[in-house]
């Protein structure tokens, strides 16, 4: 176990290869029945990443059964303070584009900098809430009353139309 | 109206008497171009309206300078926070985020200012005198000869990939294979869609911008309290200085050179129908790595790695411009909406508009000479104060950054699903900076796929398939030879240099 400390992690290295092995697989399946033209750039870009990904999948390999590397994901795989703090951004930000739809850019972006800051440890609540209310109300003046951007309404926006 | 120099006198004296419209316009081109996803195209036609009611003169005044500034403007957060505003900006945080995290953002902005600035204004004034025979260069370039000048730009993959070549060459195919998403460009069959509509018309580059670079970037800010080191903090605590911003502008002076030829690259590639402003930077960079005396300092915050891009980027624009006055044929979405406003005013472009009304021609090009000048006054002072945005913590800057950024990614489009594409993005991105991939090289792959792909399959399908067309053009051989010595020269300097060193 100390021995496998001491070697080089290489695993992380391996998660980008195999995205685009998977992907490379999936666009060649994608365009089988097609004519060449529309075959061509796949099967020649995809082809020379297959090759590419194989040949760094065979570099890793030797290293490993040399006994160089080993395949922890020390990188990746971790549950530190910082991990938890950027799954949890992710999935804010996961929910901030799922629910824009019906909450609208001004609400949605106001609630999703409120719980991204309190997620990443701001601990005065005016600070917050002040640069939340003011970033959210220029957003709004900028994106839709300035540039007319066709977000979709969210209680503010109509709220602001009644209004106005 | 002849081109003497009385004449373009004349003319600048008539472009300096639109500066109430050229400034408002820098500004708000500043602001638009530091912001991704919005761009010259979609606020000029947000403005139409106005456009439509100023004088032409003035309108176009309006409009060159809009377009020249937004370039301008989107160097400014690629260099501060390494997100590019815009797809011609991503090869100035190669160079330039690497110099703000050392603490001299300052640095990095008036070098960047001076090189826009400088490349725009040069390209400017070179284009009033050779207008008809850079008008000639479109006629040279067809798909061949268009095949080459785009895998120059590819060729950045190796360049940016030095550290690691085989990591580096397959994070940029990736990103070729995924620039290939969508319809194939003969009879838009989909391809690699997962089923999803939005992706029919191909990957949209904005979002894929804000993924790998604004995402990414925040994603990994969060390890961190500050994105500067703790020199750097303390340097950039001191005081803002213009001391700062004058050794800048002596870095820029230095090396004026640089600015000259990598401006003409962003020239002679703007002419090109098709070619834009990632490719010009792509290029640019490209061959100023090639040239340096010192390659091995690119992406550790060169100064010449700034210069190159931003004076590239800056040199197209009066370069795509040029098909537009000469042959009435809009180079891309900006010039197409300047075509729309000069035919409601009763002008009809092409080679007549040389006989009938030469003042608007080079009254164009006169505006950019102008708002260049302008650009120079305006934005070098506000470099100070710009680089301060550094210092603001993490944990603030994280949540305005995607926030800001998503709602970027939903702008050109107007779909939901290009915000939820930048943060897949955003993921693919955290993994490769984490794990030793170059974002950059996926993103040159993304902007470069469906270009090449265009040209090589018109090429081929000329010759009927035929492979062997692509050396069949004499300019195009050239390019070949041209891009064969630009991918050994760089092995050839080292191992010449390594030898001189034993």
């Amino acid at each position: 176990m100390m021995k496998d400390q001491k070697k080089k992690a290489r695993g992380d290295e391996l998660v980008l290869p195999l995205i685009a092995l998977a992907f490379a697989i999936y666009y060649l399946s994608t365009i089988w029945d097609l004519t060449w033209e529309a075959q061509i750039n796949g099967v020649l870009i995809g082809g020379v990443l297959i090759v590419l990904i194989f040949v760094f999948l065979f570099k890793i390999a030797a290293e490993y059964f040399r006994g160089d590397t080993s395949l922890r994901m020390e990188k990746l795989v971790s549950l530190d303070q910082h991990q938890i703090k950027r799954i949890g951004l992710i999935l804010l930000t996961a929910a901030y584009v799922f629910f824009i739809q019906w909450t609208g850019l001004t609400l949605t972006t106001f609630l999703f900098l409120m719980a991204a800051m309190a997620l990443l440890g701001v601990r005065s609540r005016l600070l917050m809430l002040g640069i939340s209310i003011v970033l959210s109300i220029l957003g709004y003046i900028f994106f839709i009353v300035l540039l007319n951007t066709r977000f979709p309404p969210g209680p503010v926006e109509r709220l602001i139309e009644r209004l106005f | 109206m002849d081109l003497t120099l009385i004449n373009l006198f004349y003319l600048f004296i008539d472009s300096l008497k639109e500066w109430y419209v050229i400034i408002p316009a820098i500004i708000i081109g500043l602001i638009i171009g530091a912001i991704p996803g919005l761009g010259p195209a979609n606020t000029l036609i947000i403005l139409l309206p106005i456009t439509l009611v100023l004088k032409v003169e003035t309108a176009l005044a309006f409009m060159v300078a809009l377009y020249c500034s937004s370039r301008m403007g989107a160097g400014i957060p690629a260099i501060l926070i390494n997100i590019p505003g815009t797809a011609g900006a991503a090869a100035t945080p190669l160079d330039g985020y690497p110099m703000a995290k050392k603490g001299m953002a300052q640095q990095a902005l008036t070098l960047s200012f001076i090189a826009s600035a400088f490349g725009g204004l040069l390209a400017s004034i070179i284009s009033i005198f050779a207008l008809p025979y850079l008008a000639r260069v479109a006629y040279y370039f067809h798909s061949v000869e268009m095949v080459v000048v785009m895998l120059f730009g590819v060729t950045l993959i190796a360049v940016v990939s030095s550290g690691n070549t085989l990591k580096g060459l397959i994070a940029g195919i990736f990103g070729l294979l995924i620039g290939t998403i969508g319809p194939d460009h003969i009879y838009s069959a989909p391809r690699a869609t997962f089923g999803f509509l939005e992706l029919f018309d191909g990957v949209p580059v904005v979002a894929a911008l804000i993924g790998l670079f604004a995402i990414s970037e925040a994603l990994v800010m969060i390890e961190t309290k500050s994105i500067l080191t703790d020199t750097a903090k303390d340097r950039m605590l001191s005081r803002a200085r213009w001391a700062d911003t004058f050794e800048g502008c002596r870095m820029a002076a230095k090396r004026w050179w640089h600015i000259v030829w990598t401006s003409l690259i962003g020239l002679g590639v703007g002419v090109l129908p098709g070619a834009g402003a990632p490719i010009a930077a792509f290029v640019a960079y490209q061959q100023s790595r090639l040239f340096s005396k010192t390659p091995e300092k690119y992406g550790t915050g060169h100064p010449e790695g700034i210069l190159a891009p931003e004076s590239a980027n800056n040199g197209v624009t009066s370069g795509s411009l040029i098909p537009l006055l000469t042959l009435g044929l809009p180079g891309g979405a900006t010039a197409a909406i300047m075509l729309i406003v000069l035919q409601y005013h009763g002008i009809v472009l092409g080679p007549r508009l040389f006989i009938d009304k030469p003042q608007i021609p080079f009254g164009v090009l006169m505006a950019m000479v102008v708002t260049y000048l302008f650009m120079v006054g305006t934005i070098l002072p506000l470099a100070r104060y710009m680089a301060r945005v550094t210092l603001v913590p993490t944990q603030y800057l994280v949540p305005i950054i995607v926030s800001f950024t998503l709602v970027g990614a939903f702008v050109p489009r107007a779909y939901i699903f290009d915000m939820g594409l930048a943060l897949v993005f955003g993921v693919v991105g955290y993994i490769a900076q984490k794990t030793g991939y170059q974002t950059s090289a996926i993103l040159i792959g993304i902007i470069l796929g469906p270009y090449v792909e265009r040209y090589f399959l018109r090429a081929l399908r000329i010759s009927e398939g035929d492979p062997m067309i692509l050396f069949s053009s004499t300019i195009g051989n050239i390019l070949w030879i041209f891009l064969i010595l630009s991918l050994m020269l760089p092995y050839a300097v080292g191992k010449l240099r390594n030898r001189k060193i034993r």
